[in-house]
């Protein structure tokens, strides 16, 4: 079974950028793939100016928008 | 509501840039270079050109600074102008701009033929035209804009649901009819009309109006006074993030420079039980109803719109000017930053001495993450919030005041009140019309602006039904439930001070 891991930064300025609606994707995507998806939270990824800013399986996705990361996780999933 | 849009990145970016400039003083030196940066940080592109961009940029900027977009300002380098904004103008009373060349003149066509026009058999449309403006046009209905007067009949009386009526999300947003389209369709902003709520920024799809902002002036204030008090409404709680507690914001604010940070629920608290005595005293002996006068726009609407019933509204500031104002007569020193979501408050502080400034969380945002302050990293340990009451803390939400209002009153006097609220300016408009037609039964009216009251106001970063549920926690966890058990509340009333009334003499 695939699995993804998505590390969600909450820091201010990706909260600033939006990173509130990508919570929002991730609680979906949970919803449906239930324990491929595994989530977790920080607090800054170092790439502020470029936020909202997400890991996904240990690599940074910069500027995500709720649609990138829905096709990113959907992607590995069904690859 | 508060879906982050591509617009609103862009006006965040610009209030983080314009922020970074002041804090680290080079304001002057780079922000003539400032338009090329933002352009050229991200590739997509929103406008026809760049040269339209940076021109858009530059309005932006404009505003960030705290200017007005008039005609005098137009085409000067912004070198100079931040000259000129580094002396803080007071600017105009209003609050509320649109930029002009970011507005994208929508069609104002408001009624309009769509392709599920079946070209049927009874032409009901032409039929009831009180104009004659429709006639056939290769097998559909079509509408002739120089004589159609917007009656809406013909949309009313196809079946198929044909006609499709188009606004202009401003001209919608506004409850006031303050927006039209004006010279080559661009909005216009009539600011007799306006009451400065601010559903028009957050309505334009282009992100073409705004306001102007406060920060250079608060970040001034942080840089060189010694004591500067954040006074933050209650509505702030969740605005970082539903990991983010209030405690934490409390200490991030600390860090950032602010010597003090006070809740304006505490002024919330005054003003509520201020607020009953009122209606005991004046319901209905001297008049049928009284209405709140916490939220600024409405205050505005009630005064430019309803002149008739000005009598009515509560004697008493808002919580903010009451909570400031003590907060200086404790220490005439002492400046205040107001810290909201509302773009009304701006106004209303410029005719009080009692604050400085007035950023919303949105700026506040913009004024942590330039100094390098992330909130998340914080977790308030050792912060104590008790200045007010839960139901003070509740006036943020639609009802907090009548619940606050009530029970500041005698339990035997609580059934003589019988409230009713509104919010959003439409439906506090509605009611008030209500009220001065006779048409109420209620005798209290509490009006919100903003629809959920202040948690929905412009200047948010959260979602509201996100915002709504912890502010229920927090007042749910403050052991200090009700106005008249906050000491200061009992201390500040028997005094009594000049500052509680909106006519101070
Ligand atoms: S706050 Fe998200 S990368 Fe720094």
């Amino acid at each position: 079974m695939k699995k993804v891991r998505i590390e969600l930064c909450v820091g201010t300025s990706c909260h600033m950028l939006g990173s509130a609606d990508l919570s929002l994707v991730v609680d979906l995507l949970q919803q449906e793939y239930e324990e491929q998806v595994e989530v977790g939270y920080c607090t800054c990824l170092g790439a502020c100016a470029k936020g909202p800013n997400v890991k996904v399986n240990g690599k940074v996705l910069s500027e995500v928008t709720p649609e990138k990361l829905k096709t990113e996780v959907v992607n590995i999933l069904s690859a | 509501m508060n879906h982050v849009s591509e617009i609103t990145k862009i006006r965040r970016r610009v209030l983080i840039e314009v922020a970074r400039l002041q804090w680290e003083n080079r304001l002057l030196k780079d922000i003539d270079d400032l338009p090329e940066k933002l352009v050229q940080q991200h590739d997509q592109r929103y406008r026809c050109c760049e040269y339209k961009e940076k021109a858009i940029y530059a309005e932006r900027i404009k505003l960030a600074m705290g200017l007005t977009l008039k005609e005098e300002y137009h085409k000067k380098p912004l070198s100079e102008l931040a000259k000129k904004a580094l002396e803080f103008p007071v600017g105009p009373d209003y609050q509320v701009e649109v930029i002009d060349i970011a507005c994208d003149s929508c069609p104002i066509n408001k009624f309009f033929v769509s392709n599920a026009c079946r070209n049927c058999l009874i032409h009901s449309c032409q039929q009831v035209c009180p104009r004659g403006a429709i006639s056939i046009v290769q097998n559909q209905a079509y509408i002739d804009q120089n004589k159609c007067v917007e009656c809406g009949l013909c949309k009313k009386s196809c079946r198929f649901g044909a006609i499709l009526e188009i606004h202009r999300p401003c001209e919608q947003a506004c409850g006031v009819g303050a927006i039209k389209s004006g010279e080559n369709r661009i909005s216009n902003i009539d600011h007799n009309k306006c009451v400065d709520c601010g559903a028009c920024i957050t309505s334009c799809p282009f992100g073409a109006i705004s306001d102007r902002a406060q920060i250079l002036k608060t970040i001034n204030m942080l840089q060189t006074n010694e004591k500067v008090v954040a006074l933050v409404a209650p509505a702030i709680v969740g605005q970082f993030g539903r990991k983010v507690s209030l405690n934490a914001i409390i200490e991030a604010l600390q860090k950032m420079g602010f010597s003090q940070v006070v809740e304006v629920a505490l002024g919330a608290d005054l003003v509520a039980v201020a607020e009953g005595a009122e209606f005991l005293r004046r319901v209905p002996h001297e008049i049928e109803y009284l209405t709140s006068s916490c939220c600024p726009a409405f205050v505005k609407l009630i005064e430019k719109h309803h002149p008739n019933i000005k009598e009515n509204m509560s004697t008493y500031v808002s919580p903010m000017l009451a909570a400031a104002n003590l907060l200086k007569e404790q220490d005439p020193n002492t400046k205040v930053v107001f810290i909201g979501p509302c773009v009304a408050k701006k106004g209303e502080a410029m005719h009080d001495e009692g604050v400085d400034t007035v950023i919303t969380f949105e700026e506040l945002a913009a004024l942590l993450v330039a100094k390098g302050i992330n909130v998340s990293e914080f977790d308030g340990a050792g912060i104590e919030t008790k200045d007010a009451s839960a139901l003070g803390q509740g006036f943020a939400s639609t009802g907090g005041v009548s619940m606050a209002l009530l029970n500041s009153l005698p339990k035997d006097k609580q059934d003589e009140l019988n409230y009713i609220k509104a919010e959003g300016v439409h439906q506090c408009n509605e009611e008030l019309n209500n009220f001065e037609k006779n048409l109420e039964k209620a005798n209290y009216l509490e009006g919100m602006a903003c629809e959920g009251g202040c948690l929905g106001g412009p200047g948010t970063l959260s979602d509201q039904r996100i915002t709504s549920r912890l502010l229920k926690d927090l007042c749910r966890d403050n052991e200090v439930k009700q106005p008249l058990d906050n000491p200061v509340v009992q201390e500040v009333l028997v005094r009594h001070p000049r500052y509680l009334h909106r006519n101070k003499d």
